[in-house]
């Protein structure tokens, strides 16, 4: 009897799991909360002439694996519009579109969820005006409009640079880019470099083109408001002394329409938490990760993590790992033929292991430094959803509610539409200032992990 | 004043019209309700709980900001909305 899998998530882990488990003959179902497949990084546009702003190669890889997802798509059960919003042991995973929900009864779950972005609160964040730099990019490339006019990025790691890059080819006028670290620290792995050269290519030319635009690029910054009326008009940013502390008299103020920031990820593990998955805390990874062998699997019967949701870990090793996951979900109940496929698919474990590699290089730009948890004022908001300032989470704090679940329960912060996602990281830093971390405990992801309508619950579907 | 236009070619189909707090905004076929506002230079999206303004931020659907009143129906993420002709899209308030 072939095993049903389910796939959560249409991007480079999902399309590539849910072709490999369709090969090797599985039922599957792919369940995706946007119109159209291809995740966040291989989003396809709603508009006809979508505009083409990555490079050559990673141009090449989307239509790849998007005409291979398509060639199956009709093979297997594609469920668009549709959000996953509960995981039980079993497992059992409840999904909804906005009229139904339907409870589903699989042989196993692949988790494929991938990571939104994350942003260190500071005055003035909550701003119309002050985005994600993900976000400008998404508006950019698949509807065509420009964020703003003027445009002032602030962040870590390879994405600011990348949409920044991408923003000056379309017109834009990026007038600052601040980054926490300079790039040069990378040159100490000289490994990771060739490992991930393909990506450290992807990365000079984007800083060839901030160089031909002229933009000004500013090492060390940080920054320290956004003032505005009903939206964001300049932001002050300065130097930082090398633990993200701002140092007296190097502020800059700069006009601008639009604060994009990026200080890292944050993933979707909410479903894999909730149940009952064995997680740790890496907040250079995205939080709290599931713990996974090399075949995917978790310490929970039946499910299944791969790419970034299971830690950042970028496009090519989650192609890769979705692959194995596929194949590993279609023999999930066969520990010997599982193991095999460790020889048998070789070449992905390898591609795997390369970019990961390259990966762990970058994750130095995503390691916060202290200092970024003193950017917030006490009346900055922290939790957006539910308007919670630094200074009431610290109160609760300072009353003795060290754990998440405490704080979560004496100020509302996590409690919102976001489902604790934009939040939770910044508050957990605020716990465990000066503390190790890794033992923290996250809220306790209860359902339904993402927002539907009862109507939705009304007309569930039980098997 | 004209109102900006930030999308950075011509669009291909006919253009059709939709309602911003009482505003007549242009907008595609294929547009997010967040695309067409932010096209035309609103960002202002909503008022939270606290009285502080509040727009787009994640872009992607995930952390709810841009969240508005779509036809009557409030808490409707603009940014995962596409827009249709006709459609009366309003600031939320607080809880809606």
């Amino acid at each position: 009897m072939p095993l049903h899998v389910v796939i959560v998530g249409a991007g480079p882990a999902g399309m590539a799991a849910a072709i490999e488990a369709r090969r090797r003959g599985s039922k599957v179902t792919l369940l995706d909360e946007m119109a159209r497949s291809g995740g966040q990084i291989f989003r396809q546009s709603a508009i006809d002439s979508e505009l083409r702003v990555g490079l050559p190669s990673e141009l090449k890889r989307k239509a790849d694996l998007l005409s291979g997802f398509n060639a199956i798509s009709d093979q297997i059960d594609y469920r668009a519009n549709h959000t996953a919003y509960a995981l039980f042991e079993g497992p059992e995973l409840h999904v909804s579109d906005d009229n139904c929900s339907e409870v589903l009864k699989p042989d196993v779950v692949i988790i494929a969820t991938g990571v939104c972005e994350r942003a260190v609160p500071f005055p003035g964040w909550t701003l119309p005006g002050v985005v994600n730099v993900g976000g400008a990019q998404t508006l950019l490339k698949s509807q065509g409009v420009k964020i703003g006019e003027r445009v002032v990025i602030a962040g870590s790691g390879a994405l600011p640079i990348a949409v920044a890059a991408q923003l000056s080819k379309a017109g834009v006028h990026v007038v600052a880019v601040a980054m926490l670290y300079p790039m040069r620290s990378l040159l100490v792995h000289p490994y990771a470099l060739w490992a991930g050269r393909r990506v450290v290519l992807e990365g000079f030319s984007y800083l060839n083109v901030l160089r031909q635009h002229d933009i000004l690029m500013l090492s060390r910054y940080v920054p320290l408001r956004a003032d505005g009326s009903d939206h964001v008009e300049s932001v002050q940013i300065a130097q930082h002394d090398g633990t993200g502390r701002p140092v007296p008299g190097t502020e800059k103020r700069v006009g601008c329409d639009i604060l994009a920031l990026n200080y890292g990820f944050t993933v979707n593990s909410e479903l894999a938490a909730m149940a009952g998955v064995d997680m740790t805390y890496r907040p250079e990874q995205g939080g709290w990760i599931p713990i996974t062998d090399q075949f995917c699997r978790t310490s929970c019967s039946g499910v299944l993590v791969a790419g970034d949701s299971g830690g950042l870990r970028g496009a090519w090793v989650a192609q890769a790992e979705g692959r194995i996951a596929g194949a590993v979900a279609s023999r999930y109940y066969d520990e010997r033929a599982v193991s095999n496929l460790s020889q048998e698919m070789s070449q992905s474990f390898k591609e795997r292991s390369r970019h990961q590699s390259f990966q762990k290089a970058m994750q130095q730009f995503l390691q916060l430094p202290t200092g970024v948890w003193g950017w917030a004022d006490e009346e900055t908001v922290v939790c957006r959803c539910e308007c919670v300032t630094q200074k009431q989470i610290q109160t609760a704090i300072d009353n003795g509610h060290t754990s998440l679940n405490a704080i979560k329960r004496n100020t509302r912060a996590g409690m919102g539409w976001c489902g604790g996602r934009m939040c939770m990281q910044n508050v957990a830093a605020q716990v465990s200032v000066g503390k190790p971390s890794e033992d923290l405990q996250p809220m306790t992801p209860r359902p339904v992990a993402r927002p539907i309508s009862l109507q939705a619950i009304r007309n569930q579907t039980i098997p | 004043m004209n109102a900006p236009d930030r999308r950075i070619r011509k669009k291909t189909g006919d253009s059709f019209l939709f309602e911003f707090e009482g505003r007549s905004i242009t907008a595609w076929p294929g547009e997010t309700v967040a695309a067409a506002l932010i096209a035309s230079g609103h960002y202002n999206l909503r008022t939270a709980e606290d009285q502080s303004n509040r727009g787009l931020f994640c872009g992607i659907g995930m952390c709810w900001e841009c969240r508005c009143v779509v036809d009557g129906n409030p808490n409707t993420r603009a940014c995962m909305t596409e827009v249709k002709p006709g459609m009366i899209v309003r600031r939320q308030h607080g809880v809606g």
